[in-house]
């Protein structure tokens, strides 16, 4: 599904350059949850941001569904993002004007899915999430916990092939955190490809297969069954 | 999709109550201002274009030049042969000719009801086939063919005959000469260079003053001419023949010369006269086409004032929508679709403004009337073209003032601003600080404008007209005034209060247009005067009642009888307009103006007969009663009232019927910089306004400024910084903005003043403090207005705002 090969990232800041990835390579399958792990800087959240067409690699190749994106316009990007990856994030990102059922339709607007689609599509994740109860709440009237689960249900609503996760408990606390990795593991029971970026150990153990970054390196991968917990 | 901006926006809207009031309320004020000015300059523009034939119809005036080619003289009048003549000659090109005299003041009476009346006009019987003058009542091809016959407006004959029928009914003239009326009309509009009340056959007239007088008379250009021409006309070479025509008909000149070497025929499109024509002579005076430049540049302004603060504090206020925009298009999203919304909602907050402007308009429209004189009105329903320029103009202002930030939004890259670090509102920064600059060298630069224009008036006022003009009250003089003039004057005088009495054909104030030709003695032989020297026929008390001094020579003396037939008193302007060079050479020298040969026995000092807008102009003085037309009393200091309540007494008794109308030359004199005083109003208005719209942005601004900072401010308080050195800190990167400001609204202050400036003969010299108060005004208030926030941030626990961060 997905296929990094000899991939590096730049950033040019002023007069310093900065390696934030350096060669890397990697192979994600179909219904795999991988966790990426490594050191503040090591340039997780860079390869996060690569795998979910927010930025394009400085020189190397990236397969998405066998289709070098590398090089794509942000316009291809963009259509491409929509259609195929759900983004979960740290801080939720939900969007303060709106309520949660308006945060959680927002992807099918940009798809062009009608009006009554979208409300039955809505109500299903919601109810899904066992959030329902806070459909016309707005975001600050929320729990951490229930935030994150209203990103999520707005991360699958589009059904996408490919679920990013960048460190989506860091915000939250422990049985908050708890619940929302439960969440992520159904997900992937149900056939979801899940990469999560993290730095816990515990969460880790979610995954079916850990990689570490350290400097922009790939510097070990560690295959393991899932266990849940 | 629509529904969801839509919702954004309105909470947006709601949830930052402050920012949206000033920007809505901004806008709404710049569009007020615009949609006022805006109906003004429709109006302005609209002069005289409601005639059937408007393109069609030409007014004549006549022009002077002296020997050297400059023009002495340009009236909006001309001679009476003309018209007729005209009309006769060019039977192709002029269809039809009209003339307009207007006799002056009249009393009118109905049984004991009597008004005096300034909107009287003899007028050829023509006139309906060429002005669309609509006659509810009476024939407008028979209504002026008779003498005495007189068409008047609907409120006059409600005026005089109340419900009654007016039709076929006499209304006396100056207590002497009936007039029947045979036609009504209805109230010539608003938006005419010139309204008249009465229209009475020019028959009339002719029958009285003899209609072969009339004929010949080439010098008394008093007569307002209107010419209709056909659908193809060439006003460029009609001109053309009109140097043949007047020589056709005038004599040669003293030397010889061809008429049309000194004098000359100009045409002017009916619809060009109240903005353009501002002659020496006008029916009624005129607006100027410079003044609605002004205006709307102003206007415009105004908004463009509005439309900055809108973009700066949007663009300011970009990190709040930072995460929505990178949301958005995270989740697929792309630019055009991110500008278009945002775009959107300045379109949207644009229509609000409008709807809110709108209603302010609908309140200040009274206020608004009153000031400019005129009956404005929003029509919306009767006109599309308002509705569509002003839905226009909210669209407009909505591009405009949405571009930037939309632009600025859009651009913002996902992957940076959802980190949940959010963008810090330095970007942009250096627009933003040019627009503030923007707005405050507007402001500044109209506050300069608005002291100079004041500056000028106090010029004007304050400046020794070289008479004196206070505590003189005239009143007109009619037949038996003049006749018993020596006696009244001993009764005037015997009343204490009245310090002088004098009696002379115009009083300081108006236009000196009366002159005539003349030759004068210099160096050793009688010379043509060659300029234009203006004639004012005086008594022998005039100079001292107005207490004008003298440069040579002596004043008239009562006791001296040659005095009253061949003495002349000259201003030194004549002077030296003359030849001599000086105004001791001039006393005693031989001297001919119209008709009268003397001698010149003195001279007087220049003094400003007519408005700082003019030189001064040369004039001679003689003695001449059958001119006198007004008498001017100088009361002592304390006495007004008291010598009103007498002069009233005696004027009822002078001339019974006609209202007691004093005047005052003083007020008379300030009169003429009517237009100017409006101008410092307007300026006053909207420059308090443009203050007051850029300073509620900066208000915005420097409120976000001082929270984007407060993790600065925790800090270096923490690290033992004053509230003061922190309040310096802030305002100081403000004040540097408004400094700069001045050095751009200075330099165009400047220029648009000086050209300004222009219209006076006599004009203040620029000061230097109307720049530096300008610019410390800004300052201080854009100052207070940051200091607010400022102190509000510095003292601020820095606990609170480090633990925040």
């Amino acid at each position: 599904m997905i296929r990094l090969q000899g991939l590096n990232k730049l950033f040019q800041l002023e007069e310093v350059e900065t390696t934030a990835l350096n060669n890397i390579n990697l192979h994600i399958q179909q219904g795999e949850f991988v966790a990426i792990m490594g050191p503040s800087g090591c340039g997780k959240s860079t390869l996060m941001n690569i795998l979910g067409l927010l930025d394009n690699p400085t020189s190397g190749s990236y397969f998405f569904l066998d289709e070098d994106v590398a090089r794509h316009t942000e316009r291809r990007r963009a259509n491409l993002r929509k259609a195929n990856i759900g983004f979960v994030f740290q801080s939720f990102n939900l969007i303060d004007e709106l309520t949660v059922f308006e945060n959680v339709e927002l992807p099918l607007f940009y798809l062009g899915v009608s009006n009554a689609e979208r409300e039955k599509q809505v109500d299903t994740v919601l109810e899904r999430m066992q959030i329902m109860h806070r459909k016309n709440h707005f975001p600050q009237q929320l729990s951490g916990g229930q935030q994150q689960r209203v990103a999520i249900a707005r991360a699958v609503i589009a059904n996408p092939k490919i679920i990013l996760a960048d460190e989506p408990t860091g915000n939250l606390d422990s049985s908050n955190g708890q619940e929302v990795m439960r969440l992520l593991a159904s997900l992937h029971e149900a056939g979801a490809t899940i990469v999560m970026v993290t730095h816990s150990a515990e969460q880790a153990d979610y995954a079916g297969r850990i990689v570490h970054l350290f400097d922009g390196h790939v510097v070990s991968e560690n295959i393991r069954e899932a266990q849940v917990a | 999709m629509v529904s969801n901006y839509l919702k954004i926006a309105l909470r947006n809207l709601v949830k930052h109550k402050g920012y949206s009031f000033i920007n809505i309320f901004g806008l709404a004020v710049g569009m007020a201002c615009c949609i006022l000015i805006m109906l003004y300059v429709q109006d302005e523009l609209g002069y005289d274009r409601y005639h059937e034939k408007a393109d069609r119809i030409y007014r004549l005036s006549r022009q002077w030049t002296n020997q050297d080619g400059k023009i002495s003289l340009h009236l909006g009048h001309v001679a009476p042969p003309f018209g007729p003549l005209i009309r006769n000659d060019f039977p192709e090109t002029v269809l039809e000719s009209v003339r307009f005299l207007r006799p002056g003041t009249l009393l009118l009476s109905q049984g004991d009801t009597h008004f005096q009346e300034t909107r009287f006009f003899f007028v050829d019987s023509t006139v309906f086939s060429i002005f669309s003058w609509e006659l509810l009542q009476g024939d407008p091809t028979t209504a002026l063919a008779e003498p005495n016959m007189l068409v008047l407006t609907e409120s006059m004959a409600k005026k005089y005959f109340g419900n009654e029928d007016p039709m076929g009914k006499v209304l006396r003239v100056n207590q002497t000469t009936d007039v029947k009326v045979t036609g009504i009309m209805k109230d010539v509009p608003l938006n005419s260079h010139f309204k008249p009340d009465f229209l009475c056959s020019f028959a009339s007239f002719a029958n009285a003053v003899g209609r072969e007088n009339l004929e010949r008379n080439w010098g008394s250009n008093n007569y307002a001419t209107y010419i209709l021409v056909p659908e193809r006309f060439d006003p460029v070479s009609f001109a053309a023949q009109l140097p043949a025509f007047i020589d056709k008909y005038m004599r040669l000149g003293p030397a010889g010369q061809r008429p049309s070497q000194g004098t000359q025929l100009n045409l002017w499109p009916i619809t060009s006269i109240h903005l353009h024509s501002n002659l020496d002579s006008e029916v009624e005076p005129n607006s100027s086409i410079t003044y609605i430049y002004i205006y709307s540049a102003v206007a415009l302004f105004v908004l463009l004032i509005a439309c900055f603060n809108f973009m700066n504090l949007s663009t300011a206020q970009a990190s709040r929508r930072a995460k929505e925009v990178g949301m958005r298009k995270v989740l697929g999203a792309h630019k055009q679709l991110l500008i278009r919304q945002f775009l959107g909602e300045s379109i949207l907050l644009s229509f609000l403004a409008l709807v809110l402007a709108v209603l302010v308009v609908h309140l200040a429209l009274p206020w608004f009337n009153s000031f400019v004189g005129k009956e404005l009105a929003m029509n919306y329903a009767g006109n599309m073209v308002e509705l569509l320029l002003l839905l226009g103009i909210a669209g407009l202002v909505g591009i405009v003032a949405g571009s930037y930030p939309a632009f600025f939004l859009s651009a913002f890259q996902p992957a940076e601003v959802l980190k949940g670090e959010t963008k810090s509102g330095k970007s942009g920064l250096a627009f933003r600080s040019v627009l503030v600059v923007s707005q405050f060298a507007i402001s500044i630069a109209l506050i300069v404008s608005m002291g100079i224009v004041f500056d000028q008036l106090e010029f004007v006022r304050k400046k020794n007209l070289g008479f004196d003009k206070e505590m003189v009250v005239y009143l007109p003089a009619s037949t038996q005034i003049r006749q018993q003039f020596t006696s009244l004057r001993g009764q005037l005088l015997a009343q204490p209060g009245i310090t002088d009495v004098t009696i002379s054909s115009r009083v300081p104030s108006g236009r000196l247009l009366d002159s005539q030709g003349g030759t004068a003695e210099v160096g050793g032989e009688m010379q043509q005067i060659t300029t234009r020297v203006a004639d004012i026929h005086v008594d022998h008390n005039f100079m001292k009642t107005y207490k004008i001094s003298f440069a040579a020579g002596r004043d008239f003396d009562i006791n001296l009888a040659s005095d009253s037939t061949e003495a002349f008193l000259l201003n030194e302007a004549s002077v030296f307009a003359i030849g001599w060079k000086s105004a001791e050479e001039a006393v005693g020298k031989k001297f001919q103006y119209g008709g009268r040969s003397g001698k010149v026995i003195g001279v007087v000092k220049d003094f400003h007969f007519e408005s700082l807008h003019q030189k001064i102009a040369p004039i001679v003085f003689l003695i001449n009663p059958g001119r006198f037309n007004a008498v001017s009393i100088r009361v002592a200091a304390g006495h007004l009232e008291k010598t009103l309540e007498f002069l009233k007494e005696r004027w009822q008794f002078l001339r019974p019927n006609f209202p007691f109308v004093p005047q005052f030359v003083d007020e008379q004199f300030n009169i003429q910089y009517r237009s100017e005083e409006r101008l410092g109003q307007v300026f006053g208005l909207f420059s308090g306004l443009a203050v007051v719209i850029a300073c509620l942005g900066l208000l915005g601004l420097a409120s976000f400024i001082a929270q984007q900072r407060t993790k600065e401010i925790g800090v270096r308080k923490v690290l033992g910084a004053s509230v003061a050195s922190i309040v310096f800190q802030l305002t100081k990167q403000f004040a540097r903005l408004v400094l700069f400001a001045n050095l751009l609204a200075w330099p165009l202050a400047y220029y648009g003043m000086t050209k300004w400036l222009d219209g006076f003969a006599y004009a203040t010299d620029i000061s230097v403090m109307s720049f530096l108060l300008a610019g410390i005004l800004a300052l201080t208030i854009a100052v207070l207005t940051i200091s607010y926030q400022a102190i509000r941030a510095a003292m601020a626990n820095p606990v609170h705002a480090l633990k925040y961060e």
